[in-house]
């Protein structure tokens, strides 16, 4: 029981006209058991798993999950996962969030798509295949929710807007909502920068082989924890000038930027996940949709660093910033494949903002590697739609904030770090998510600091994130 | 709100006459009147105009300088000074007494000075201000003021209307004149000012005479060297050099007038709390609703009654808590406050708050509920053992119905309780009535208002549960406020248990046919498009029906009809003036106009209806309990009272509503002449009591007896005559009323009066001993106890009195008819609920109910109805009750 006090409150309680329909009390909908009907199989080449709670409430979550590398990655080369993930942490066996959301009467389902690495048309696929094969054989959902974390994020949105008939409530969570240009564009700006100020034998793109993009990537990082602490040689003006390109956070998980120190080293985390990104993931990308994806053409690099960000390089190495943006002015540019760019725009995820259901997206503030400018970045998408018409749901953006600090050793224990929520977090967004649902309850204002306690989530009222780093991007899709 | 002491004082002067003067020609009086016939345009646009000025200048000082008559110094030097202004219009005059009661309520200073005008007061306020560090802002629509603007004076001037001010500090004077302010008055006297009969120099504009201050510097330059200027305009300025002279005198502000020592130092001027209670009594006399709302809402943290704070901890209940807080806190009478959003027979419940006996506060929310939290919020609210007060219960009813909930503990509602002890009063806001009874301020008053905090969970359960609790304690004050009055069985009896019988009734709806309603939408479009075609036929052109400024046009100027009541913008072209103009004329645009009218509205009626249907076919109208004065109720979104049951097209629209599915028919019942029943109980009047008892047909009963005829030859005129009679007297018909209605002189009429109170003198003292007694006591009384207080029966205003007599005489036969209804509507539902039948109560519009039969209740449920509307009151005559059935509610109507 949280004391407050009523000394400074304003608002005035609502009483405008708002009809809803009489919500559905049912919590016992009948169903075909797992006993019955195969609960776990693959349909069209994905691994699924269903399970049923003992009493169903009629609702249906379908997870998606995130990225999984298609080949061991780096530093430790574990097997790649193809688990089915009917909730965040099952497949590797961590169920108490799906046991509470069985405990509480929602039937759990998600898949391990067809294909690891950038699958985003097999995820959506895989969720649309697990949904059909839902209502065929096990019941009939009084209402489905999409969920997903990071790219199932993205595959959330895209099955969201693709599917009104049957979606009736999302909840995208650290998604990659910008979709997958304007993600690969921006890790090629980190690249290209890596490449102009620090490694200059760093390939930006075209890699023959997986074992190419791991070298590549495992050499580039190297250089660059190299440079984070060669200052007096200018290499961590350089990282702190690359971070600030992207507006990376200056927050990891491991890193909470209380000191400078600290804050090199988060920058530095960021800029070794990007590159990850952009070598790894560009190099399943590129074979995906046969070519490079990616443009630095026309970027104006000057434009991306301010004043602030300016004063921190220049801070650290005397007039080294100004150096530094010729330098990336009079780079040579990456030009793009045209159809390898168009076959990604229709595949790779490309979310318009078009919400059609109650929509509720949560992000960590500080998320080295799927920025939270992504969710402005929908945002943006979100208003275009709705002036056009477009929308039939508010969108509700949550935000988590780190802890000013916070050990190393432990972490943060939310808002920094990518995908770093608290089980409790997520349980919250689908019970606020359900009660907008089913009863109309928006959720905003006081309620969502009461469901997501901000001392033990890091819900954040009032953060907002700053705008996507490069403007043009944001454009719809007409 | 700037800190006082933070930066210069800051004293706001308002002229007093020119501003209502200026608000009276800018609102249209017919729009600005009360309900008993006082005009009120000048008031509300002066109080309108000060409201926003205090909202938006922030003034720290404030006085208001009126004019006391013409006479003045310079009508003393000037004799024509002003003569040619109109003399005041009759709406204008006896405004300004009521906006000397504004001010007074609102603790603003006020002002006269015999022999001087309000401009010379301001101006010497200003100069002494000035000299004292103040900022001076000067509300005025006399442009004269333009010559007191410096650095440290403005003058607010209305540009257009009463909304719209101009701010004219030195540059903006420079801009619209190209002079300074001190050069103002000297151009200002070469002008002349038509307004105040300053005569002009012939040939000297104001273009010109701008241009030679601009070029001499001022007037006295100018005087001293007329002989250089040329031409005509030349020897035009130097033949009237006298009267510019003069001008300038009289244009002169006086800067030393003689003020009163209460007004001596500016510091004296210092704003004063407001008087909330008499805002309250003179914006209800005023009948300002929108303008109380404003006024507080900018002047919030200056009333002055906010001593006592609600010091408050409000336990915001996590997961799991709910059950053990209600059964160790929630024992007695609890304050419920509800926060959500409700409407069309639904809602949403986002958070409630609890107020305990024991002063333990909590706030809640489902988003969190365990089903067990749920369960025990539930099974709490739904013990009739729990006594619950709430405000304005009605809505969150609907948002409690929607979660499945029932509610059987209400005890109080805070709203009704208000509108049984202030039933004049149309709103009942919650932080109003918690300033006003328990002088406390509901809202925060060391936030900044102006600042939007964000909604936390502290801001929702504080401000929820402070609502809770004001709830709580208002419900004792306002408990003894209406037992003071009489009105305890009214509210227990009567209004409580009606909130659940509304609540289900708006809950359930009424079933329509969409197809028949988007047909008939077509059908009024299409006759609507008829009739334009007609009229653009006869008229050669096309135009616009619905422009008063194009009708006018083609009526009294091509078609040279004879004019009608002038109003503002010409002369009026209303129904009612078409419809008589039809009726003297004949003219067949008039018919044809009329029809469009017509049909156009039933279309509005239909075109609203369409949206509001709902997924299952169905309309929630929204009965509003505490707004009628009477004690009716009212409908709206939509309003289902107002569908016309005598015309064919409105018979058409009932027929759209229609039984629903599972059902077997609609039936309505209602109450046939209740009011002459009413009327007959109340007087005592054996003959009429006598005419209900025997006769078949009341009227043709009435008027053998009034015209002494045998019953069978009463024809169908006399009848007509009787029946205006009688129900004139029920709404204070006078002769002359009479007279116009029933197409006689009023002779005539008065003679027919004089026979009908001959035989039912009982009536005629009963209606003057209801006036009279009202003149006593304040207020008239239903047969259940209802009040209306009619303040205007000692008025000194001839109009307002008689109003407030037609009210005396209607509002206990009016709100004892209301009286009746709601006990059987309540009555009607509690049977249908003991005796467990599936029929229900839908509507109620006015004296009718309508129920929706399940299959095989049909006899059952209309003898109950029958015997409960007639057993809802014991009167000397008995009520009678007709029942009809449909599958529409056109068909069941009877």
């Amino acid at each position: 029981m949280g004391i407050v006090c009523a000394a400074t409150v304003l608002a005035a309680c609502s009483s405008s006209t708002s009809p809803s329909q009489v919500r559905d009390v049912n919590v016992d909908v009948a169903f075909v058991g797992c006993d019955v009907v195969k609960c776990a199989d693959t349909i069209n080449g994905a691994p699924y798993e269903i399970v049923m709670p003992t009493k169903w409430n009629g609702t249906l979550l379908i997870y998606s999950h995130g990225y999984r590398g298609a080949q061991p990655e780096p530093p430790s080369f574990e097997p790649v996962e193809t688990t089915p993930e009917p909730a965040p942490g099952w497949g590797s066996g961590i169920k108490g969030l799906g046991q509470a959301l069985l405990d509480q009467g929602y039937a759990i389902a998600g898949s391990a798509y067809a294909s690891n690495g950038w699958a985003v048309a097999d995820g959506v696929r895989a969720g649309e295949d697990l949904h059909s094969f839902f209502v065929s054989n096990i019941g009939t959902p009084s209402r489905v929710y999409v969920w997903g974390d990071s790219l199932g994020g993205l595959i959330t949105e895209q099955l969201a807007e693709k599917n009104p008939e049957w979606v009736a409530g999302a909840a995208p969570l650290c998604g990659v909502l910008a979709g997958v240009l304007p993600n690969y564009d921006l890790a090629l700006d980190v690249s290209f920068a890596v490449k102009t100020l620090i490694d200059p034998d760093l390939k930006l793109s075209g890699y023959t082989s997986y074992e190419d993009a791991v070298r590549t990537l495992t050499a580039a990082s190297k250089k660059v924890i190299a440079a984070a602490s060669d200052t007096k040689g200018g290499g961590t003006a350089k990282v702190i000038y690359i971070a600030s390109l992207v507006d990376a956070p200056h927050q990891t998980q491991r890193f909470d930027g209380a000191t400078l120190t600290s804050k090199v080293s988060g920058y530095t985390e960021a800029i070794i996940t990007a590159l990850g990104f952009g070598t790894l993931g560009r190099y399943d990308v590129e074979r995906r949709y046969n070519g490079n994806i990616s443009s630095n053409e026309g970027v104006d690099y000057a434009a991306r660093i301010s004043n602030s960000d300016a004063e921190l390089v220049d801070a650290v190495s005397p007039h080294a910033s100004k150096g530094f943006t010729a330098r990336l002015q009079a780079g040579v540019r990456v030009v793009a494949d045209p159809s390898a760019r168009a076959a990604a725009l229709a595949e790779g995820g490309d979310p318009q903002g078009q919400v059609h259901a109650p929509t509720i997206t949560l992000h960590t503030a500080a998320d080295p590697l799927v920025i939270v400018q992504n969710e402005s970045f929908f945002r943006a998408r979100y208003r275009v739609q709705q002036a056009k018409g477009n929308v039939q749901s508010d969108l509700v953006q949550l935000f988590t904030v780190a802890p000013a600090t916070y050990p190393g050793t432990s972490g943060a224990p939310f808002g920094a770090g990518h995908c770093n929520f608290t089980p409790e977090s997520r349980l919250a967004v689908i019970s606020l998510l359900d009660h907008w649902v089913r009863e109309g309850i928006v959720p905003t204002g006081g309620l969502l600091t009461h469901a997501l306690p901000p001392a033990q989530t890091g819900y954040e009222p009032l953060y907002e994130p700053g705008p996507w780093p490069e403007p043009a991007a944001v454009a719809v899709r007409s | 709100m700037p800190e006082l002491g933070a930066t210069r004082p800051r004293l706001l002067l308002l002229d007093g006459h020119s501003l209502a003067y200026r608000a009276f020609f800018a609102l249209p009086v017919e729009n600005f009147s009360t309900t008993t016939g006082q005009a009120t345009n000048a008031v509300y646009g002066f109080t309108s105009m000060l409201i926003n000025t205090l909202r938006d200048e922030q003034p720290t000082h404030i006085a208001v300088a009126f004019d006391v008559s013409r006479q003045t110094f310079r009508t003393e030097m000037f004799p024509d000074y002003k003569a040619t202004r109109s003399a005041s219009p009759e709406e204008f005059k006896g405004q300004i007494p009521l906006i000397l009661e504004v001010l007074e309520a609102l603790g603003i200073p006020s002002l006269q000075l015999e022999g001087y005008e309000a401009d010379d007061i301001i101006a010497t306020l200003a100069t002494r201000a000035e000299n004292a560090d103040y900022d001076v802002f000067i509300l005025t629509g006399d442009r004269d003021a333009f010559q007191l603007v410096d650095d440290r004076v403005t003058v607010l001037y209305p540009r257009k209307g009463v909304s719209d001010l101009a701010r004219m500090d030195p540059a903006a004077i420079e801009e619209r004149f190209g002079l300074t302010p001190k050069q103002y008055a000297d151009y200002a006297a070469l002008r002349g000012d038509p307004s105040d009969n300053l005569p002009s120099v012939p040939g000297v504009g104001e273009k010109t005479a701008a241009k030679w201050v601009r070029e001499y510097g001022s007037l006295e330059q100018l005087t001293a060297r007329a002989d250089e200027l040329p031409g005509k305009v030349g020897q035009s300025l130097r033949d009237h050099l006298d009267q510019v002279v003069l001008n300038r005198q009289l244009t002169e502000l006086v800067r030393e007038a003689p003020l009163p020592a209460a007004f001596d130092d500016p510091a004296d001027l210092v704003r004063t709390p407001i008087d909330r209670q008499r805002v309250h009594e003179v914006f209800d006399a005023l009948q300002f609703r929108v303008l109380r709302d404003r006024l507080f809402d900018s002047l919030g943290q200056t009333v002055a009654p906010a001593s006592g704070s609600f010091d408050l901890e409000v336990a915001a209940l996590s997961p799991g808590e709910v059950a053990t807080w209600l059964s160790s806190h929630a024992v007695g009478r609890c304050g419920v406050e509800v926060e959500g959003e409700w409407g069309r027979g639904t809602g949403v419940l986002r958070s409630i708050a609890v107020a305990a006996p024991d002063g333990a506060v909590a706030w809640m929310t489902p988003v969190t509920w365990t089903s067990e939290d749920e369960t025990a919020v539930a099974a709490w609210l739904a013990d009739p053992a729990a006594p619950l007060a709430m405000h304005d219960a009605k809505g969150p009813l609907l948002a409690m119905a929607a979660r499945g909930w029932s509610i059987a503990g209400l005890a109080a509602d805070t709203a009704l309780m208000a509108y049984l002890v202030l039933p004049g009063q149309r709103s009942f806001d919650l932080g109003d009535l918690t300033a006003r009874f328990l002088g406390r301020q509901l809202e925060d008053s060391t936030s900044d208002s102006g600042q939007l905090s964000f909604d936390t969970e502290e801001a929702s359960a504080g401000q929820v549960g402070l609502r809770a609790r004001a709830v709580l304690d208002l419900a004792e004050v306002l408990e003894s406020e209406v037992a003071v009055r009489g009105g305890t069985r009214l509210l227990n009896d009567v209004e409580l248990p009606l909130v659940s019988v509304l609540a289900r009734m708006e809950e359930l709806g009424i079933a329509v046919d969409l197809g028949l309603l988007t047909e008939l939408d077509d059908s009024f479009g299409d006759s609507a498009r008829g009739a334009e075609t007609e009229a653009y036929s006869m008229v050669g052109r096309t135009f616009n029906l619905g422009s008063p400024k194009q009708l006018q046009e083609i009526l009294f100027v091509e078609r040279g009809l004879p004019k009608t009541k002038k109003i503002k913008t010409g002369y009026t072209t209303d129904a009612e003036a078409l419809q008589s103009l039809y009726e003297r004329t004949e003219d067949p645009l008039l018919g044809v106009l009329l029809r469009w009218r017509d049909v156009t509205k039933l279309r509005q009626t239909v075109a609203g209806l369409i949206p509001l249907t709902d997924a299952n076919s169905r309309i929630h109208t929204t009965y509003a309990q505490t707004v009628a004065a009477t004690g009716r109720l009212s409908s709206v979104d939509p309003n289902l009272q107002n569908i016309p049951i005598r015309t064919e097209e409105g018979r058409r629209i009932r027929g759209a509503f229609v039984v629903g599915d599972g059902f077997e028919c609609l039936l309505t019942a209602d109450y046939s002449q209740i009011e002459m029943r009413i009327m007959a109980h109340l007087s005592d009047d054996p003959g009429l009591i006598a005419a209900f008892n025997e006769g078949e047909d009341l009227h043709s009963t009435v008027a053998s007896r009034v015209f002494e005829v045998p019953a069978d030859d009463v024809d169908a005129e006399m009848r007509r005559r009787i029946k205006a009679m009688s129900y004139g007297l029920v709404y204070g018909l006078s002769t002359y009323g009479l007279s116009q209605q029933l197409g006689v002189s009023t002779g005539d009429a008065q003679t027919l009066m004089d026979h009908y109170f001959e035989r039912f003198g009982g009536v005629r003292d009963y209606l003057s001993e209801v006036v009279a007694d009202a003149r006593v006591t304040g207020y008239t009384e239903t047969i259940m106890g209802r009040r209306r207080y009619l303040p205007d029966l000692t008025s000194d205003v001839r109009q307002r009195r008689d109003m407030a007599e037609r009210m005396a005489l209607n509002a206990p036969i009016q709100g004892s008819a209301a009286d009746v209804i709601k006990v059987a509507m309540i009555n009607v539902v509690q049977r249908l609920e003991r005796e467990q039948r599936s029929s229900r109560l839908l509507l109620q519009v006015h004296d009718e109910l309508v129920l929706e039969v399940a299959t095989g209740e049909r006899d059952s449920v209309t003898t109950l109805v029958r015997e409960e509307m007639a057993g809802a009151a014991e009167l000397k005559v008995p009520l009678e009750v007709s029942v009809g059935f449909g599958h529409t509610w056109d068909e069941a109507a009877h």
